[in-house]
């Protein structure tokens, strides 16, 4: 087969934690992350508790034409 | 005040004065040039409805259309979508991936008066390859204003399978049909003969295709002209503010509507009917909600499957959008704005973003529906007054190809309809019977029109009793749909909810599963006034000894897929599709007697099932 299919039959997006404590509100549920807002793709440094980005960069989408 | 604080604060409405400093014009301008965008986008969906020959474009609706901004870092403009059209929903959202990397991928630099670039390419931030995307620049004394864009449903695509749904057939996306890189259709207002030859010579519509590629470009000038009538009359730097402070206002009714959901996180879970293989497939979402910020995260759903089980990222994020402004009870006009408040979570590899090469033609309604549902269940959650039972929760297919032999000189043809179907009860009331679904906003086209462009007679289309979700406010029943092809065809079928029934709100019920069943060669009989054969299942629950409808509940019950491409039906055959009902909302035994004794004159609920469901006394 020239491309396999992923191996896990459920797909959960990464999560990367953060040794910090969201400045907002305190909570230690800080990660990174990728995700999409309304202009494309981030990899953000985020709370999970009160949605609090503490860093976004732009990234390119993980698949394109012709990649 | 901190970031957040002041995003709270900012929705409410300014105040005429607040407007003049912020955008340096005054509100009447504003609020002027704000509702000419839309009425602009709406003039370019007249031009495709009164020119285009694909009946899914000049009936049906199923496109999008509007104008885009330019890329200006001080005003906090990024080619965002400033205004669409009020075609199929599906494509509005995914313009602001779809388009800006087609333009990106061109560069923004080249583009020249008079030029439209064509794009199909799903794995370039769109949905699916027979969603074809154009933009044309705007100018205005040489300084690009922005982009007129649209994306329209192509009939056909070329590729191994008629209207290129094929589920089953086409593995991987090289399978799917023509697909192109950003190129120009028109270059300074001139055709591009060779663009155009890739239609004409690799689809099936081959003069579907040469008039309608036109008539995107006049529709997308109807855009440019119109925007250029308004610049010359309040000027470039009034127009640009203005299309800031639409986007502005679109954002603020959002983060409004956002601080009346309850702060929490909620999860939905679902089921497609199957995958390649017949299983089913896993779908889970996850609605975190914190003041006027909202992340929707579709992780732990099934990995993505070869042969039409999965859609691209894009489709996703544009449904979980479709997904949060249904359940919003104020409507709220559609552009970038509106989507700046909302994150999306779309693991790579799952069925929700499709790596490349995987199939995403069939993938692109099945998921686009169910991540939107899945929003919907997620947010019905958080408090009553937003809970809605589920819909049909499909964009279902029936599709037909061949050569009607029945003329002179046979022709080839290729038909496709997308049946509708009902909504889910709410606090509000109950469901609507017969609605396309969110991203569609479509239109049927006309039985009368269809039977006479092509070689198909329908029989029937009425809702079936004892079919909608029982509930305070019960869902909508389902339509059985009764198609007899009248020469041989190969046909394409998508539909869902054939294993798992819809699911009810708030105590209310879920409706009734769907279905196709074919009574071969039954039209001969109807003609006659007789009885049609015995059904056989094509898509649902079978008897495995002789193909009839068993209860799912059976230990002999097997499933029979429910989407399949290169199906060949006979001439005469007689093919019944039934969609699912929806689901209720709240305890049936609340509901209104009034209501449910008018449900039993309309033959919704039979007298049997008003008495065992509702408790009703009929007298």
């Amino acid at each position: 087969m020239l491309f396999p299919q992923p191996t896990d039959l459920t797909i959960d997006e990464p999560l990367e934690p953060v040794d910090a404590a969201c400045p907002e509100c305190g909570n230690e549920a800080v990660f990174k992350y990728r995700l999409v807002d309304y202009r494309g793709w981030l990899r953000v440094t985020k709370c999970r508790a009160c949605l609090n980005v503490l860093d976004r960069v732009r990234i390119e989408p993980p698949a394109q034409g012709g990649a | 005040m901190s970031v957040r604080q002041e995003k709270e604060s900012s929705t409410s409405a300014l105040s005429a004065q607040e407007v003049e400093s912020r955008y340096g014009i005054d509100l009447t301008v504003a609020e002027v040039l704000r509702h000419a965008l839309r009425y602009i986008s709406l003039q370019m969906q007249l031009k495709i409805n009164a020119a285009a020959l694909s009946p899914l474009l000049s009936e049906m609706n199923d496109f999008g259309i509007g104008l885009l901004g330019p890329r200006d870092e001080a005003r906090d403009l990024d080619f965002d979508a400033i205004a669409m059209s009020t075609g199929a929903p599906a494509h509005f959202v995914i313009n602001q991936y779809y388009a800006r990397m087609a333009i990106e991928h061109w560069g923004a630099e080249r583009f020249e008066p008079g030029d439209v670039v064509i794009y199909n390419d799903p794995y370039r931030g769109g949905s699916h390859v027979n969603d074809v995307g154009a933009v044309m620049p705007i100018f205005h004394e040489g300084r690009l204003m922005g982009f007129a864009a649209s994306i329209t449903h192509w009939l056909d695509i070329g590729g191994p399978v008629p209207t290129g749904f094929g589920p089953g057939l086409q593995r991987d996306v090289y399978a799917e049909g023509i697909r192109l890189s950003p190129r120009l259709l028109y270059k300074r207002g001139e055709l591009v003969r060779e663009t155009v030859e890739l239609f004409t010579e690799q689809t099936r519509i081959a003069d579907i295709s040469s008039n309608d590629l036109q008539v995107v470009k006049a529709a997308l000038q109807v855009g440019a002209d119109m925007v250029g009538h308004y610049v010359d009359r309040y000027g470039p730097d009034a127009y640009l503010s203005a299309v800031e402070y639409t986007l502005d206002y679109s954002e603020r009714a959002v983060r409004r509507a956002l601080l009346e959901i309850p702060d929490g996180t909620y999860h939905a879970e679902d089921h497609l009917d199957n995958d390649s293989e017949g299983d089913p497939m896993l779908l889970r979402c996850t609605v975190r909600k914190f003041g006027s910020e909202i992340e929707i995260d579709f992780s732990g759903s099934a990995r993505e499957d070869w042969n039409g089980y999965a859609c691209q990222w894009s489709d996703t994020v544009s449904a979980a959008h479709l997904g949060l402004q249904a359940i919003l009870l104020e409507s709220v006009p559609p552009n970038a704005g509106a989507y700046r408040p909302v994150h999306v979570v779309a693991p790579a590899g799952s069925c929700f973003h499709a790596l490349p090469p995987m199939s995403t033609n069939s993938g692109h309604l099945f998921f686009l529906v169910k991540s939107t549902t899945l929003v919907k269940m997620a947010i019905s959650q958080a408090d009553p007054k937003l809970a809605v039972g589920e819909n049909y929760d499909d964009i279902c297919i029936l599709s037909f190809a061949g050569i009607d032999t029945r003329l002179k000189h046979p022709i080839p043809f290729v038909y496709i309809r997308f049946p509708l179907g009902p909504f889910g009860g709410s606090a509000l009331g109950d469901g609507c019977c017969y609605m396309p679904i969110e991203e569609g906003n479509a239109v049927e086209t006309s039985i009368e029109f269809e039977e006479e462009a092509q070689p198909l007679l329908f029989l029937e289309r009425e809702f079936v009793t004892d079919t909608a979700g029982a509930g305070m406010h019960r869902g909508g029943p389902a339509t059985r749909v009764v198609i007899a092809p009248l020469v041989d065809s190969e046909s394409t079928y998508q539909l869902e909810q054939c294993r798992f029934p819809t699911k009810g709100a708030f105590g209310g019920g879920g409706g009734s599963m769907a279905s196709i069943l074919l009574h071969k060669g039954s039209l001969a009989r109807w003609s006659g006034l007789e009885e049609l054969a015995e059904p056989e299942v094509v898509a649902g629950f079978a008897d495995p000894d002789d193909g009839a409808p068993i209860d799912p509940d059976d230990a002999r019950a097997v499933f029979r897929i429910s989407k399949l491409a290169g199906v060949h039906f006979k001439a005469g055959d007689v093919i019944a599709l039934q969609v699912a009902g929806a689901g209720g909302y709240g305890d049936p035994r609340e509901r209104d007697p009034e209501a449910v004794r008018r449900d039993v004159r309309n033959e919704i609920v039979s007298p049997a099932e008003a008495e065992r469901l509702y408790g009703a006394d009929l007298g």
